[in-house]
């Protein structure tokens, strides 16, 4: 985390989404490595910084909160130390937006977690193989191994899960691409415990992105079939595609 | 499931949609240097657009031309293009190949067949060029027919084996960006199989084909889930593209992401409407 990331780019707080990427364009062409051959290392160094200063403006403004940076997290809550938020090739797009989340959570269910082991040494939820369960799972949602959180989160039968089971696979549904199925199962998740501020947030982050979408693609009329743009937009591509061998006919 | 990522040109400046246009055509032009004459024919807005957005990520130099094309002899074209129209054409060749063999198998047409085995040396030089890609579309087109055989109702389940799909072919190259451009095709991706399915539905119920939306159509609220699953995709996918630093060509990367991939979905609402009405 960088402490002033605008600093670090050259602009100021308020600066408009256009001018941070313009900003970062030069400055990365600047310091690219290979624009750099007499001293590839320190620009490479620069380089990054850049780069995570940009990510971390970015992920600020998509989840509406300070892009200062903040201590780090210590070890002990998993984070891979990648610095990446998702990664395809684990089959996982984890949102960063729900890195607070995260944070949140952990620490609800550590302190849940330390009350219940102290008092009684019996697990808070259900059975033991159910514990295990959600506790694998949310270990693997720490190391953006969604696909097998998932694959855990199922073995779970469906007359045991309850509405954490049904949070805990929202996000990691999510995280893997399944955002039909995590939308699905965050609702359920409200539904089953309507009191419980976390789950009715996470079905909120999950809803936003719709809304943000919506109302970002109000500025554009929708095209009608009716100003025959559409039918000559299909039929221009077809003419294009028609000469030739013509297997599109 | 080609022809939904256009743009709406209505919405666009006409000097946007100019450079749109040159995109277009230099598109097709590498096509027919690259593939000849048969690859001209597998010319597409989709790819356009993906070509679009790299050009506007990496912003690369690029040859610009004024030149007659042959379906539009009459006055001269202006394109622009370079190397990453010519990875764009490659995928043009790659995605319609597999769909080819695909239809062929599914509906036995000897015109689809011909025309992949009229591909199929310039398909294998670029299997071997782009691995990744060439495996995801097999794989892709593979696990698709699996799902049909066992009516899948799953939606994220179908749809993502497209946006799987998609998702690689967006992966132009491994760099700080790569996790982006996965994302943005994967949800594009997921968005054009369902609203392809959708707009083929009625097509689909009458011919007794697989569509996944047979399952759901039975409900009252199926419009709403429809329009809330595709914007659901849509959502992810656009949120993504602001993540990238592009500065050019955005305003048309908008309209389509925001608004053109709209156009035919609103169609089909549109003529759904009107049949009920008459």
């Amino acid at each position: 985390m960088i402490a002033d990331p605008y600093k670090v780019l050259g602009v100021r707080e308020d600066v408009t989404d256009q001018e941070l990427k313009k900003a970062y364009r030069e400055l990365s062409k600047k310091y690219h490595p290979d624009a750099n051959p007499n001293d590839p290392k320190a620009a490479e160094e620069r380089f990054k910084d850049i780069q995570e200063a940009y990510r971390q403006i970015t992920d600020a403004r998509e989840r509406g909160v300070s892009a200062y940076g903040r201590e780090p997290e210590p070890a002990s809550y998993g984070q891979t130390g990648s610095g990446r938020q998702y990664s395809y090739k684990e089959y996982s797009s984890a949102s960063s937006a729900f890195e607070d989340f995260f944070t949140q959570w952990q620490r609800a269910q550590q302190e849940a977690q330390r009350q219940s082991w102290q008092q009684q040494g019996t697990s808070y939820s259900g059975s033991e193989h159910y514990d295990n369960v959600i506790r694998a799972a949310y270990n693997y949602i720490n190391a953006n191994r969604y696909f097998e959180a998932v694959n855990a989160l199922n073995g779970i039968s469906a007359a045991e899960r309850d509405a954490q089971w049904y949070y805990v696979s929202a996000i990691a549904n999510q995280g893997a691409g399944n955002n039909i199925t995590a939308m699905q199962y965050a609702k359920r998740a409200v539904d089953m415990d309507p009191s419980n501020y976390l789950y009715a947030q996470l079905l909120q982050r999950l809803q936003g992105g719709g809304e943000r979408y919506q109302s970002r693609g109000a500025i554009y009329s929708p095209a009608s079939s009716g100003s025959g743009w559409c039918l000559s937009m299909i039929a221009l591509n077809l003419l294009c595609n028609c000469f030739g061998n013509g297997f599109f006919c | 499931m080609f022809g939904y990522v256009i743009c709406n040109k209505n919405e666009m400046k006409i000097r946007d949609y100019e450079t749109y246009r040159s995109f277009y055509c230099g598109l097709c032009h590498t096509l027919l240097k690259r593939y000849g004459r048969k690859g001209q024919a597998l010319l597409s807005y989709d790819l356009t657009f993906l070509n679009i957005l790299l050009e506007s990520l990496y912003e690369s130099p690029l040859t610009e031309k004024n030149e007659r094309c042959v379906v539009h002899p009459a006055k001269k074209h202006h394109m622009v293009y370079n190397g990453i129209t010519e990875y764009t054409a490659d995928m043009c060749v790659l995605l319609t190949y597999y769909k080819l063999l695909d239809d062929w198998k599914d509906e036995h047409s000897v015109p689809r067949r011909a025309g992949a085995q009229a591909l199929a040396r310039s398909v294998r030089k670029i299997e071997k060029d782009y691995p990744g890609q060439a495996r995801a579309v097999k794989e892709c087109i593979s696990q698709l027919a699996v799902y049909e055989k066992k009516n899948e109702s799953d939606l994220d389940k179908v749809a993502g084996l497209t946006g799987h799909m998609l998702a690689e072919i967006f992966c132009y190259r491994t760099d700080e960006w790569t996790d982006e451009m996965q994302m943005i095709g994967f949800y594009l991706g997921k968005y054009i199989y369902l609203v392809d399915a959708y707009v083929d539905l009625k097509k689909d119920t009458r011919k007794g084909r697989y569509n996944v939306w047979k399952h759901y159509e039975h409900r009252k609220d199926f419009d709403a889930l429809v329009e809330n699953t595709l914007t659901m995709m849509m959502s992810e996918c656009a949120r993504f593209f602001e993540r990238l630093p592009i500065v050019q060509n955005d305003e048309i990367l908008r309209n389509i992401l925001y608004s053109g991939v709209w156009v035919r979905y609103n169609a089909c609402k549109e003529k759904e409407i009107k049949g009920t009405r008459e």
